[in-house]
């Protein structure tokens, strides 16, 4: 269990190429960090530098106050499960998770007692005999884990360890994962691409584009606060619904309008827009933040339904503005079907604001 | 720890550089030598580049023309031939030293030669016999030092140590005088070149041995061509046979799968030279000894378990969905693989093509022992190499010809060597 | 990735050309080649003799040991060479891709050329010799006279010779094994206490072991078969090798055809022993029954 700094990390392939720039994180004992970001994002290049598997280029790696950025990655203590699971085909699944342990020169007895337990908090004690060919993909995934739980590390690298299993053993190895830091509390860095898993697991998000930082912050931050138009658009399925919309004083009111949608601010948005003093603005409108409404007068638009996809637990509502498709969230019932005439209003409390120039967000809303 | 880096580097760096010398070094004189003349080649130390021009010298002596070239090895003048007559003269030197000498440049030098000759006769006549003596003096101390020492080896056997520093001395004196010849000979040698001779520069053919090789050797032309075509011949039945198997391997299951890849080793495993001589005997009774189709087929024996191993990582590599997707639009299996499989194949196949060819085209050992009067071309290098060791710089011209399309070859397909062996396994 | 169709007499039809190309022109003479060894050459009557004069000739011992000789040291220095070089130009450094092309050019010149590189080399007036000078190692009356050396250094030098050519072919096998190992198996190596040498020997070497096999396996057949460079370099019967022999008996003397055929024969059953020996120890067996 340790802290993780990480102080302008930089990457740069070639002369101008960069993997990562400018990278700056403070990660704190037992925290469970996920770094998001589509691919190519810088995510994984990120953690090989903390793992030492990435020579970096400029800044520095910090582990419990101690600069291991020239370190090999022997020498910084971290262990690491990698996304093709990297179980070494010719050991056995307990020569597997023992060589690492054998390299740190414990003793067999220590060795085999510790083996034991990993393979038991993971669930492969029958498998310790196997070779990794006689393993299914959930399985080898199991050994990787243990391999890793067992070297006791100060810091645990996860690279996108679930893209490889099936949806559905991906949302339970989830949950074990979680159980198993619950249970251990070592410091993790969990790369991903899946939203979802994200969400779901880290203690703190870190959306990453083009190699830098855009956002860090709690689950519930980076969906509610999103702090620029592009993670509202990454975060969130459905996408947020963007409009660009014109701001507009009538009758000593305030419009947000464009051709097909008005919204009558109301004072909270209203004095979020006082700083602000360009005519044009990015509105951000989340699914679930559009609701239908059998009142027009608080309609902010009005039009047909064009295609309805069941989900179930709630309905997902496609409208077509312009050529811009618009999706609602709404619950299961009551049932709406394409082609039916709805109103639609929003919440103001959740709604988001974003500069036209910059895409960040508006302060204060 | 980034000056560590570095050093790390650099030591890198030079262990790469002294790979690739190690490596084209010799590659880098075989072809150093094949573009050198007779008179290079063979003069010691051996130039590290050759000479793209020759410096003759001509003199008069008595009534013939002596010509001699310019020998960086030695730093002095070698003479090639003594002669009046230029064709005899212009033939000598263009085997020699790889230059034709024309006639109007020649007939130029001597006009310059009498002006200069008729100027000077006396110093000249003078000149040679100050030489004359001078060289027999020479000639006496040389054979009285041999002499000498072989006294003082007698005399170290017995122990005599007096005798041994009397003979050292005279020993001793001897070497003074000779060297004090050797100067004044040098001397008067440099005078006599200076007003006794013509110097003039002419080029030289740098590829004259390529020439001369296939003028030399007699059958080197229909060797090159017949083992082009062996190659082709080779090329056409191991991918015919071995490109249908390699696509059974890529795509079904069948029995003796696994022994049919070992083939390849139990193949070599009866050296392919003693294949040989019994395929003399059968080929006689197919009528095809000594004849190229003959030499392809025992060549394929090889080339057809490569060929397997190749074309079936080569159609693994190509999705059976492919196919698949070809006869759900309705084409039949056959059609699916001509249509889809094949195009897509095709480079795949060229390199596979350009493999057998190169094994073909570099084959030795078995061409020795299968032909009689048609050799390939490898047999007819290997015949210069062995035979005639007398003509490095022609075996070297012969060489790098039968060297340069594989090497060529093999660069082309790279990336496909690289791929196949990643495939194979024992 | 292989498919059972329905059709299961596809894949037959398929093989069947070259298993029929297998039997006329390799099987046929292979037996051929055995029967007539064990007959006489003038009345065509059963007899060992031809085994028996290969026995009684006094250069068969020593090409027995010369063969022997070389075969383990070239195999085992050729590997060593084969794989350091292989390791380098995995290392996808700037300019890995110049040094691969560089390496194959040996492995692509035809057996020929390079007895005619080395030969010229090799001569006392030869091109090493006149780099030496250039390089000021040597002075012009100390020149090496390579090919005069005695016969255990005679080998050395064709071993050397030899390892210059096949070394690019066995790192093209163990390059091509190397580049499809799993990057991410290697960098687990080092993520979990291994040291450069620790990893290279306890996770790359056994995972890249069925190329190793491959490279050695067929790179000790062709090494018992060794002859061409060796008469290119010194003529017959100056290092006699197994194979050398053949040769000789085939085309250096009339008579001994079928002398020359038994002489095969036992390097076939020399060949096929020693692999099947070496196949066995390394385990390449075990493979196919797990």
């Amino acid at each position: 269990m340790a802290t993780l700094e990480l102080i302008n990390l930089s990457k740069r392939y070639g002369k101008k190429v960069w993997g990562a720039k400018d990278v700056n994180l403070k990660v704190n004992e037992g925290e469970f960090i996920v770094l998001l970001g589509p691919s190519g994002c810088g995510k994984t290049t990120t953690l090989r530098m903390i793992a030492g598997l990435e020579e970096v280029t400029e800044g520095k790696v910090i582990i419990d106050g101690k600069d291991v950025t020239y370190l090999e990655p022997r020498k910084r203590e971290v262990s690491m499960v990698f996304q093709s699971y990297a179980v070494w085909p010719h050991m056995t699944v307990y020569d597997n998770i023992a060589f690492p342990l054998k390299l740190r020169k414990m003793s067999p007895d220590e060795i085999d007692k510790l083996v034991k337990e990993v393979a038991e908090m993971v669930k492969i004690e029958e498998l310790l005999k196997r070779f990794p060919s006689q393993l299914s993909g959930g399985q080898r995934q199991r050994v990787a884990l243990a391999r890793a739980l067992a070297v006791k590390p100060k810091i645990f690298l996860m690279d996108e360890p679930l893209s490889n299993l099936d949806a559905k053993l991906r949302v339970k190895m989830r949950t074990e994962l979680k159980a198993i830091h619950h249970k251990t509390g070592a410091t993790t860095i969990f790369v991903t691409h899946d939203q979802s898993e994200a969400m779901s697991m880290a203690d703190r998000i870190v959306i990453m584009k083009d190699g830098k930082i855009e956002q860090v912050g709690t689950p519930d931050d980076v969906y509610f606060f999103s702090a620029n138009v592009f993670v509202a658009g990454f975060i969130g399925t459905p996408p947020t619904n963007f409009f660009k919309m014109n701001i507009i004083g009538e009758n000593g009111e305030l419009h947000l309008k464009n051709e097909y949608i008005d919204i009558k601010v109301n004072d909270k948005v209203r004095k979020a827009l006082e700083k602000y003093n360009k005519d044009e603005i990015i509105v951000g409108i989340r699914p679930e933040n559009l609701l239908i409404t059998d009142n027009k007068d608080e309609a902010i638009f009005r039009e047909k339904i064009l295609v309805v996809e069941p989900q179930g637990s709630h309905q997902v509502i496609a409208v077509e503005l312009g050529n811009q498709i618009v999706k609602i969230v709404t619950p299961a019932f009551p049932k709406y079907s394409a082609d039916e005439l709805i109103n639609v209003t929003l919440d103001q409390e959740r709604i988001m604001l974003f500069d036209i120039e910059t895409e960040k967000r508006l302060e204060g809303i | 720890m980034k000056g560590n880096k570095l050093l790390k580097q650099t030591l890198f760096y030079l262990v790469v550089a002294g790979i690739i010398l190690v490596i084209l070094t010799p590659i880098y004189f075989l072809v150093v030598i094949s573009l050198m003349s007779d008179q290079e080649a063979y003069d010691w130390p051996t130039q590290m580049v050759p000479s793209f021009f020759n410096h003759f010298k001509l003199e008069i002596d008595g009534n013939k023309y002596l010509i001699s070239v310019y020998s960086p090895s030695k730093k002095e003048y070698v003479s090639i031939i003594r002669t009046d007559n230029f064709d005899e003269l212009q033939k000598f030197v263009r085997n020699k030293t790889n230059s034709n000498i024309k006639k109007e440049i020649f007939d130029i030098q001597v006009q310059k030669l009498n002006e200069l000759y008729n100027k000077n006769k006396e110093e000249i006549e003078a000149l040679r016999s100050q030489v004359n003596t001078l060289e027999s003096k020479l000639n006496r101390v040389t054979v009285s030092t041999v002499k000498l020492k072989s006294q003082l080896e007698k005399a170290e056997k017995a122990g005599m140590e007096n005798l041994i520093s009397l003979i050292k001395d005279n020993i001793e004196k001897y070497e003074k005088e000779k060297a004090t010849y050797e100067a004044q000979l040098k001397e008067l040698n440099k005078q006599l070149e200076e007003i006794g001779s013509v110097k003039f520069s002419v080029s030289k053919n740098i590829f004259y041995n390529y020439v001369r090789f296939f003028q030399v050797t007699s059958n080197a032309w229909p060797a090159l061509l017949r083992s082009i075509q062996v190659a082709l011949l080779t090329v056409l039945i191991s991918l015919t046979i071995g490109g249908m198997a390699g696509y059974a391997f890529a795509r079904y299951y069948f029995k003796g799968k696994n022994l049919l890849k070992l083939s390849v080793l139990f193949v070599r495993m009866f050296p392919g030279i003693s294949i040989a001589m019994p395929m003399v005997i059968i080929l006689i009774n197919m009528g095809f000894y000594d004849k190229p189709l003959g030499l392809s087929l025992v060549y394929s024996v090889g080339q057809i378990g490569m060929t397997i191993w190749i074309t079936a990582s080569i159609f693994m590599g190509i999705s059976t969905e492919l196919e698949e997707a070809a006869m759900i639009f309705g084409t039949t299996r056959l059609g699916a693989f001509f249509k889809v499989t094949l195009p897509l194949a095709l480079p795949g196949l060229a390199a596979s093509a350009m493999y057998a060819f190169i094994g073909s085209w570099s084959e030795t050992a078995q061409a020795i022992v299968l032909t009689q009067f048609n050799p390939t071309f490898p047999v007819v290098v290997y015949q210069t190499l062995v035979g005639a060791k007398g003509l490095i710089n022609l075996t070297a011209a012969g060489g790098v010809s039968l060297a340069l399309p594989a090497v060529v070859f093999t660069l082309i397909i790279r990336r496909y060597i690289l791929q196949m062996w990643g495939g194979v396994r024992v | 990735m292989t498919k059972t169709y329905s059709k299961r007499w596809i894949p037959y039809i398929l093989i069947a050309p070259t298993i029929v190309y297998y039997i006329v022109f390799w099987l046929r003479p292979v037996i051929s080649a055995v029967y007539y060894s064990f007959f006489d050459e003038n009345n065509n009557v059963f007899t060992l003799n031809n085994y028996i004069t290969i026995f009684k000739d006094e250069y068969f011992k020593q090409a027995v040991v010369n063969t022997a000789i070389f075969v383990i040291i070239s195999v085992t220095l050729e590997f060593l060479v084969a794989l350091g070089l292989a390791l380098i130009i995995n290392k996808k450094f700037k300019g890995a891709n110049i040094l691969l092309s560089i390496a194959l050019i040996p492995m692509a010149l035809p057996a020929v050329a390079v007895g005619a590189m080395w030969s010229s080399g090799f001569a006392t007036y030869g091109w090493v010799n006149s780099l030496l000078y250039h390089l000021g190692l040597i002075t012009a009356d100390g020149k090496i006279v390579f090919l005069a050396g005695s016969d255990f250094q005679s080998l050395m030098l064709i071993i050397l010779i030899d390892a210059w050519q096949v070394i690019p072919f066995m790192m093209v096998i163990l390059l091509a094994g190397l580049q499809g190992l799993s990057k991410e198996s290697i960098e687990a190596g080092y993520i979990f206490g291994g040291t450069k040498f620790t990893v290279l020997r306890k996770i790359t070497l056994p995972m890249l072991k069925s190329s190793i096999q491959t490279a050695l396996i067929l790179r000790i057949i062709s090494a018992i078969q060794v002859w061409l460079i060796i008469v290119m370099i010194y003529g017959y019967r100056r290092i006699p090798v197994l194979l050398e022999e053949v040769v000789f008996y085939e085309e250096q003397l009339l008579g001994f055809y079928r002398v020359a055929l038994a002489y095969s024969v036992i390097v076939a059953v020399i060949v096929s022993m020693v692999s099947i020996i070496y196949l066995k120890v390394s385990g390449a067996f075990e493979k196919e029954e797990q």
